[in-house]
Order: C-alpha cells, then sequence, then structure tokens
C-alpha cells in the first residue's frame, strides 16, 4: 500500500475509492466505517469511476449538480488507464470472472499498489479489496 | 509576519484555479487547501448532493464479438 508524508511528517495510507462507496458519499449514505476510512486515509479514483459517476448523474437527470461534482473532483486524484492496467484487468477478469469495471479499478489498484475500498459483493474476498457494508 | 515570496506566472495560474474549483477566498486558504494531504477534504462540498436518488448498479454486461 502506498504511503504519503503529510505536513507533520505523520504517515498516511492511500486507498482506490470505488464508484459504489463514492455514491455512498454523494447521497450520504455512507457508513461511519466509510466516512471514519475515507477521513484516515489519502484518496483517489479510477477514471473508471469517474466516468461511472458521470454517467450516474446522467442516468438520474441531475446535470446542474453534474457540473458542480466535475469542478469539485476537477483536483481530486484520479488515475487514467494505461496499457498496463487494461492487461491485468484482463488477467484478473479472466481469472475472477469479473466485469470490466471491477477488473479495471482492481488492476489500478494492484499496480499503484493501493487497496480498494468498495461495496461490490463481486470484489469481496479479493485480495487488496476493503469490503464495506451499506447503511441500514 | 508576512513575507512576500515571489512566484512565477505559471505557478500563480495554478494556484488561481485551484482557488476558483475549492472556493477558496484567500490564498491563505488556498495554500491550505493545497497543504492538506488527504485529498477527500477536496470534495467534502460534495457529501449529500444527490441525496435521495435511485441506487447506483454498475453496468456488468458484456460485450458480444462475431
Amino acid at each position: 500500500m502506498r504511503v504519503h508524508r503529510n505536513s507533520r511528517g505523520i504517515s498516511v495510507k492511500e486507498i482506490l475509492v470505488d464508484t459504489s462507496v463514492m455514491v455512498d458519499f454523494l447521497k450520504r449514505t455512507a457508513t461511519d466505517e466509510t466516512k471514519n476510512l475515507l477521513g484516515t486515509h489519502q484518496s483517489s479514483i479510477s477514471m473508471v469511476t469517474y466516468y461511472e459517476i458521470c454517467r450516474h448523474f446522467l442516468k438520474i437527470s441531475r446535470l446542474n449538480e453534474l457540473e458542480f461534482v466535475k469542478q469539485q473532483l476537477y483536483n481530486y486524484k484520479t488515475y487514467e488507464i494505461s496499457r498496463e492496467i487494461c492487461v491485468e484487468a484482463a488477467k484478473l477478469s479472466h481469472s475472477h470472472n469479473l466485469s470490466v469495471a471491477d477488473s479495471m479499478i482492481l488492476a489500478t489498484a494492484k499496480l499503484n499498489d493501493l487497496e480498494v475500498a468498495t461495496r461490490d459483493s463481486d470484489l469481496l474476498g479479493l485480495p487488496g479489496v476493503i469490503f464495506l457494508k451499506q447503511k441500514k | 509576519m508576512y513575507v512576500n515570496i515571489p512566484i512565477k506566472p505559471r505557478t500563480r495560474a495554478m494556484i488561481d484555479q485551484f482557488r476558483a474549483a475549492t472556493k477558496s477566498k484567500s490564498y491563505d486558504e488556498t495554500l491550505q487547501k493545497l497543504a492538506q494531504r488527504n485529498s477527500f477534504l477536496l470534495i467534502a462540498d460534495l457529501e449529500g448532493i444527490i441525496e435521495g436518488s435511485p441506487e447506483f448498479k454498475r453496468d456488468k454486461r458484456e460485450r458480444n464479438f462475431g
């Protein structure tokens, strides 16, 4: 797992936030466990999550809010999709029968030495995955 | 005590861009946000922006070839 140093010299781990967790936050349905995890770690998203957020906002017809989200995410750390990520994603998809988005996000995390914070049950139990519960 | 630190126009432009994106009211506030290591604070204003909206469901469909 990648470790950063903040201005006080304290180590902060970085996690890759999956779309399911990000949308929970946007819907204000994130659990205290999720908020605590995000508040105590450096966080980032994959470009796949950026795409899925845009698509979700279009699906629920929230175009005005989407512009604000895009503005806020402008400086949020977002991992591009590289050839190496595609190759790794193909391997993960083949070996674990994962969808395109699942495998791309998992591969992004793996190649950048990160853990994925997710609520997606298809990733449950896989190495490098922090599975978060849904708010009741 | 305040001191003036000369910066390149390109750096100034980047700070201005970040200031606008984060809606910071001053350069002090902008620099504080830039120094923050927890990037999730950058999007704190987004919490609840689509409160009450339908559940997110990932598109798991496979493309068909051939």
